[in-house]
């Protein structure tokens, strides 16, 4: 099947004025329509960034090197301001985490709900505002009708990130990125808005691509799991593979950590290092327990494991099948 | 169809307003400066609407034969060297003081804001819009490059002298002010989240710079709009004694001074004192309430 998203070799770096610092390191993923898939990673991976490549949101002191991101049919990275305008919101929508900082904290929630309901359909303000009050409703907000007069700061985290659900979901877009969309809930709200999420994204036909660093949420949540380490997908598969047989020790590294649900404070003083060592050999060689000499002398490309299950690892088997201690 | 009413409890809504006046009296009580700049607001805009219907004689009216008279019951503030009783003036002037500086103040505040938005919003972009950001810049920096009072007097003297070129010139040599709080404050703005998602939502680049980050950009230059005025009465008062501003006989308190100042000289000191304070104080006033409003808003200095 044709790919919704096929991401291919994309480098991106942050250019300072002492050197640029490469952010995302020839990142390759495909996103097949209607499906879900999971991206998890620890902080400084690259996901958000990943994700605002995708809809080419990156300004200055950004800059995409090369690599291509099609998009039904459609190259992203080579569009005009005002083509990109017709594609976000419409086809791929985005939630950012903290809702509430995604929302003007001067204007009704009901307008802005109705601002991006316009940009894209003639409509007049009134209509757009009725459409905004079922958009509320949809999104399970009780008395929408009055809900839509409320500021951001008369709601509360869970309904301010269900309005921006409600906004990336309003043109009904054929993908939606969810940037951690429950980073700063509660355990319980957060169950709500994913279970909200999923059932609307079902609903739409949308495929999901859902940004987390909580393995557990993903594995419930998503079909395909891909893994990002410096910049890089590291491993992708399908859930219930990756979970029995995760093939890159760095997989096996997170799940564990997953497991644990501590702290690792091995991996939070090694990822500087590690960014350092990004240059030559595979980025993980200095917090990898099972790394050879070949790991410090050349990166290992994104190879299958088996049919549809693919890691950056020289020894991606032996850790699959568990054979030694990742 | 859907009826809109009041959401988030109109009750709620209406106890948070209560609850912010008494936050902003138990503020003001703290600080006597900002009450008296207050006062001294009220005050200035009660005359500027009522003073010359209470001044007890016609402000523009010489009385024969009774110039230079000192204070005394009948003449408060004693008379000028034409016999026009000072107290009458010098309560007539906030009118067209007022007007000026208000009006000069708006003009600035809205045209400093526009740029500041356009400017800030687009530094950094590619194209036209940078040139115009860039271009805007420039040309504050050119208008600030001169002194203020020579800018103000040249302008004066280009278009002549009179209410309306005076406002030009004041709202002209404002508006670098305006701009330029208003770009730091867009450049903090326009890196918040919810700039993204509305572009995300496919906002057009305009509607973003107008109606997300413009209006969240605000409180700088609002906190400068008192000030502002202060400082506008000031440059007014002062073309007005150079002759560049307000034609005499207009009751003006830069004018009543340069009517009374030979007489200082010789021993009449009301003519001049009476209007200079009458000055000095308002232009006071109003940077203290700018003051108070500035540490209003900042959370840190409420205390």
């Amino acid at each position: 099947m044709e790919p919704l998203l096929a991401v291919d070799d994309v480098r991106v770096s942050f250019e300072k004025e002492s050197g640029a610092v490469a952010v995302l390191n020839g990142v390759d993923l495909s996103v097949q329509p209607g499906e879900s898939i999971g991206i998890v990673g620890e902080s400084g991976a690259g996901k958000t960034v990943l994700v605002r490549t995708i809809l080419n949101l990156l300004q200055e002191p950004w800059k995409v090197h090369q690599g291509q991101i099609r998009f039904d049919g459609e190259d992203l990275l080579a569009k005009q301001e005002e083509e990109l305008r017709q594609i976000r919101g419409v086809k791929i929508a985005l939630t950012s985490p903290e809702p509430r900082k995604q929302l003007n904290p001067l204007v009704r929630v009901g307008e802005q709900l109705a601002h991006g309901i316009r940009a894209h359909r003639k409509i007049t303000r009134k209509e757009a505002l009725e459409l905004a009050v079922e958009a509320l409703e949809s999104v399970g907000i009780p008395d929408p009708h009055l809900r839509v007069r409320s500021y951001p700061h008369e709601l509360s985290g869970g309904m301010c990130q269900r309005v921006v659900i409600a906004m990336a979901l309003s043109h009904s877009p054929k993908l939606l990125l969810a940037d951690e969309p429950t980073a700063g809930l509660d355990v319980t709200i957060a169950r709500q808005i994913l279970d909200l999420m999923a059932e609307l994204v079902h609903e739409f036909g949308s495929s999901l691509m859902l940004v987390s660093r909580d393995m557990g949420v993903v594995a419930h949540y998503c079909q395909r799991v891909a893994v990002m380490y410096a910049g890089q997908i590291v491993e992708v598969g399908e859930t219930e593979v990756f979970y029995g047989a995760a093939a890159h020790p760095y997989s096996r590294h997170l799940l564990r950590a997953a497991r644990a649900a501590r702290d690792d404070r091995r991996a939070a003083a090694a990822t500087v290092e590690a960014r350092a060592a990004a240059a030559h050999g595979c980025a993980y060689t200095p917090r990898c327990p099972v790394a050879i000499t070949a790991c410090e002398q050349s990166t290992p490309a994104l190879e299958p494991v088996e049919d549809g299950h693919a890691a950056r690892c020289f020894r991606r088997g032996e850790v699959a099948r568990g054979e030694v201690q990742a | 169809m859907t009826t809109l009413v009041d959401g988030g409890g109109p009750q709620s809504r209406k106890e948070a307003a209560a609850a912010e006046f008494r936050n902003f009296l138990a503020f003001a009580r703290r600080r006597p400066g900002f009450i008296f700049g207050l006062c001294v607001v009220v005050v200035t805009v009660f005359l500027a609407i009522c003073g010359p219907y209470i001044a007890p004689y016609h402000p523009e009216r010489a009385l024969p034969g009774a110039g230079l008279q000192p204070p005394s019951g009948q003449h408060w503030m004693g008379t000028d060297v034409s016999g026009m009783d000072v107290f009458s003036r010098v309560i007539s002037a906030p009118r067209i003081d007022l007007a000026i500086a208000l009006s000069a103040t708006l003009i600035a505040f809205v045209g400093g804001v526009l740029l500041g938005v356009v400017s800030g919003f687009y530094a950094g972009a590619r194209g036209i819009p940078r040139v115009a950001s860039e271009a805007i810049m420039r040309g504050a920096d050119i208008l600030q490059a001169f002194p203020v009072f020579i800018f103000a007097l040249a302008l004066v003297g280009f278009r002549g002298p009179g209410t309306e070129n005076v406002i030009v010139a004041l709202a002209f040599l404002n508006i670098p002010y305006f701009l330029r709080v208003t770009r730091g404050a867009v450049f903090q703005v326009r890196e918040r989240p919810f700039i993204e998602a509305a572009r995300c939502a496919g906002n057009k680049e305009v509607r973003i710079a107008f109606v997300h980050v413009m209006p969240n950009a605000l409180g700088p230059a609002l906190a400068n709009v008192s000030p502002g005025i202060g400082f506008a009465i000031l440059l007014t008062a002062a073309l007005s004694f150079v002759g560049a501003g307000v034609p005499k006989p207009t009751p003006e308190w830069g004018s009543m001074i340069s009517i009374g100042a030979p007489n200082m000289m010789t021993g009449q000191w009301w003519t001049a004192l009476f209007p200079g304070l009458a000055l000095g104080i308002t232009v006071l006033g109003y940077a203290l309430v700018g003051d108070g409003i500035r540490d209003y808003m900042d959370p840190v200095n409420r205390r």
